[in-house]
């Protein structure tokens, strides 16, 4: 009998370390990015661009996943949980 | 007055100066800009309220099955309602009515009697919009026969003055009660969750924007299944993960890509990658279709035992649940499940999204999406007694602003 | 059999827009049309002075009163405006290098600090400013006080207002050839409601029949004229105006006097670019009976058509 899990030694400091040099690198980078002014945003208001723009979709999405898989969240707090995860 | 001004010397003048016509054809400069008449009168900032009212209606049909025996049907209704007050402010309200039948699945469960449950979600949301950002406050209310959770979440987002880069803090606390309705749950059960989340979103070009978002749960409470025999789970669950999204948008075919990548770990040893793309192909006369494949891999959580592979009796089929397995194990007080959602597996999801738009206030949308879970196709070792595992869902929604 | 043509009507700058390609297969007219379009977005999204995000309303907030003290009612309070220059960048810095010009060789009648002169003038509501009114506002009509130093610009009086109204237009309609030249075409026209630019030819080597609408007759035609190459651009007194006691007021405004120019039906100038044809024809109307003199000397071709419908033409041959 054994568990099927992967190894677990010292995860959580690379997790963190992971964490932060993701944050640090996009905050870094945006002093490389030529700043977009307000009049050029054009693009950038297409409702295709927006972040989880179809609400209902999204919130169908994350609860069927969450019935299935053990990973979920990520994009922001709220919404409530259910009996299935 | 001076006499008539010499229309030759302004001639002159101008067309020594439009060079910067030339100039910009020279560098190749890449005009970018809305393609879309609909966003003329459009503010584009980083967050503002809402100009328009949006009601919005869904239906899904969701069944799950494995290849031998059909699992779970749900079918659910959801609407959406979002209004703008007085300028600065706008309340957002959602619900969902889910109806759930059919045999639970074989291993997962203490039998095969078919369930048939109801889950009735609903959220309401109020947002205050700022010159630099907003605040919203939120709470979730959900309900089944066995299970009522309450959220309650305040966010507050402010931009740079440039409004290119946008943080986001939020906040939340669920509370969950677990009512017994099973032989192996005595007494009410409740659980509580503060969960955390920060994010940037950042502008990177005309045609880029890019958002990351750091996500930290912190759970205690009842984590096991009360269906499930001898499911006995920790009773806290922190988890950390981290979601990169990045939407873009191809000037010249004015189609959008949006790709995003999930990085999830939690203190059961769960380690999750989810990688998802999706593509907006705008076709004449306001129709759209957007392919979608999603990968999705996970390993193993510590106390999770494979049914099959650690069963003496290996054809176990034709004994119902491998009890012998993890009953050692409960009976010593350790922590043991066969939830298939806590082993490794990898999945696929495809499928596609049809959206045709009639006019500005009305938009009509099907999603088809159709997902397979493999243990061989974990990114390590794969579980080796799960059987493989399928689910199909249909969407159609309408939405209506005015 | 000839070589298919592709129309790409849209809707920018609140007026009807379209695109015509020939010469090149389906699958490019869609893809360069929808350049061009976005091009005069673009230009529309940066400089319409209705959108408050456009780098034309923050060159317009430059200068604000500064928030003084809570004022006591009634009593002026000694608050200073406060001055912010913005910086621009060189696609802006060339446009107002052109207004320059146009204001020089124009006798200041070309002058885009004029549009405050709208705060006056209502074509929705069909009156006629009181006298005082119109006095009020030509103090903020002054393209000579507005502040240039290096890349910056600045207004220097609170309510002082640019207006790229005058050729923004016309600059779209020569940026939108610009993409459709560079990306290969070498036939069809931009139209940006009137402000035409030739991108070349039919096909087949003839010139496109342009038509200049009749000014008192919406539905009527004045004229057709054969153009290849250049551009055509028409002011008019039909195009946003009312009529008050037997008189007519159209938009084109004086900068001098604050009323409209009324000599004038309307001017059709042919040019090199549309830039210039808009502004020749914008000018001409504003010169009023001086304006033939001020168009022949140009040498462009032109047509004008004066209040008694008379029709004065001159044409070069290009």
């Amino acid at each position: 009998m054994q568990a099927i899990s992967l190894s677990k030694s010292g995860l959580p400091l690379l997790q963190k370390a992971i964490v932060l040099a993701v944050l640090a690198a996009s905050t870094s980078a945006c002093s490389m990015i030529q700043p977009v002014q307000p009049w050029e945003k054009g693009v950038l208001a297409k409702p295709e661009m927006i972040f989880d723009e179809d609400k209902l979709d999204a919130a169908y999405v994350e609860h069927t996943y969450s019935s299935k898989e053990a990973a979920f969240g990520g994009a922001g707090v709220g919404g409530g949980g259910c009996g299935c995860n | 007055m001076k006499n008539t001004p010499d229309g030759s010397q302004l001639l002159n003048a101008l067309s020594k100066s439009a060079l910067f016509l030339n100039t910009m054809r020279r560098s190749g400069m890449v005009a970018v800009a809305a393609t879309s008449a609909a966003l003329i009168g459009q503010p584009v900032f980083a967050e503002a309220a809402p100009e328009k009212s949006t009601i919005n209606f869904k239906t899904l049909t969701y069944r799950d099955y494995q290849p031998s025996d059909d699992r779970i049907d749900i079918d659910a209704e959801s609407f959406l309602i979002q209004v703008p007050i007085a300028g600065q402010w706008s309340i957002t309200g959602t619900a969902v009515h889910d109806a759930i039948s059919g045999a639970s699945p074989r291993y997962h469960s203490s039998s095969l009697a078919q369930i048939k449950d109801t889950r009735k979600a609903y959220t309401g949301a109020v947002t205050r919009y700022f010159q630099q950002g907003s605040v919203t406050v939120g709470t979730a209310y959900s309900k089944e026969k066995d299970y009522i959770s309450r959220n309650y979440s305040i966010q507050n987002s402010w931009s740079t003055p440039s409004q290119n880069t946008t943080f986001i803090v939020g906040l939340g606390y669920t509370s969950d009660q677990i009512i017994p309705n099973s032989i192996f749950l005595t007494a009410k059960e409740d659980k509580r969750v503060v969960d955390l989340a920060l994010g940037v979103t950042q502008v990177l070009s005309q045609t880029d924007i890019a958002q990351v978002t750091y996500h930290h749960t912190r759970g205690r409470g009842y984590y096991s299944d009360q269906y499930k025999l001898y499911d006995a789970r920790p009773d806290s669950r922190d988890s950390d993960s981290v979601l990169v999204r990045w939407n873009h948008h191809f000037v010249e075919s004015a189609n959008t890509l949006h790709s995003s990548y999930r990085y999830y770990t939690d203190s059961n040893d769960i380690n999750a990658h989810t990688l998802e793309f999706d593509y907006v192909f705008n076709l004449p006369n306001q129709w759209s279709i957007t392919p979608l494949l999603r990968y999705y891999s996970q390993s193993a959580a510590s106390f999770y035992y494979d049914p099959v592979a650690n069963d003496p009796w290996a054809d176990a089929d034709t004994f119902g649940a491998p009890i012998s397995v993890v009953y050692p194990l409960y009976a010593e007080g350790r922590f043991a499940s066969m939830d298939q959602r806590l082993s490794s597996f990898g999945a696929i999801t495809y499928g596609a999204k049809l959206t045709k738009h009639f006019g500005e206030n009305w938009s009509a949308d099907v999603k088809f999406e159709q997902y397979e879970q493999k243990g061989s196709w974990a990114l390590g070792n794969g579980s080796d007694g799960l059987k493989d595992f399928g689910a199909r869902s249909i969407q159609f929604g309408i939405s209506h602003s005015f | 059999m000839s070589a298919p043509t592709y129309r790409h009507e849209f809707k920018a700058m609140a007026s009807h827009c379209e695109v015509v390609l020939a010469g090149v297969s389906a699958e490019e007219a869609r893809r360069l049309s929808a350049l061009a379009e976005a091009e005069v977005l673009r230009i529309e999204h940066k400089y319409s002075r209705y959108r408050p995000a456009s780098l034309l309303s923050v060159i317009n907030r430059s200068c604000e009163w500064e928030r003084a003290s809570p004022a006591i009612e009634g009593v002026q309070t000694s608050s200073s405006p406060a001055v912010t220059a913005i910086p621009c960048d060189a696609e802006t810095l060339d446009l107002l290098d052109k207004a320059e010009l146009l204001f020089q060789h124009s006798g200041g009648l070309f002058d885009i600090t004029s549009g405050v002169l709208r705060r006056a003038w209502n074509f929705q509501l069909k009156q006629v400013p009181e006298p005082q009114a119109l006095q009020d506002l030509l103090p903020l009509i002054n393209w000579r006080a507005v502040v240039r130093e290096g890349n910056t610009v600045a207004l220097p009086l609170p309510g002082m207002e640019l207006d790229f109204g005058g050729f923004g237009k016309e600059y779209a309609a020569d940026r939108a050839a610009a993409v459709l030249l560079e990306g290969g075409v070498r036939s069809g026209y931009v139209n940006l409601a009137g402000d035409i630019h030739i991108l070349g030819p039919k096909p087949d080597g003839e010139p496109w029949s342009i038509g200049i609408r009749h000014p008192r007759h919406a539905d009527r035609l004045l004229a057709s004229i054969p153009i290849s190459s250049g551009a055509l651009a028409t002011s008019g007194d039909y195009e946003r105006y009312f009529e008050k006691d037997g008189k007519r007021y159209c938009h084109i405004l004086n900068p001098r006097t604050g009323y409209p120019a009324s000599y004038w039906q309307s001017v059709s100038v042919l040019a090199p670019n549309t830039l210039i044809a808009g502004s020749f024809s914008t000018i001409a109307m504003l010169m009023e009976e001086k304006a033939l003199e001020f168009l022949h000397t140009s040498g462009l071709s032109f047509l004008a058509v004066d209040q008694e419908g008379r029709i004065h033409q001159e044409s070069q041959d290009a």
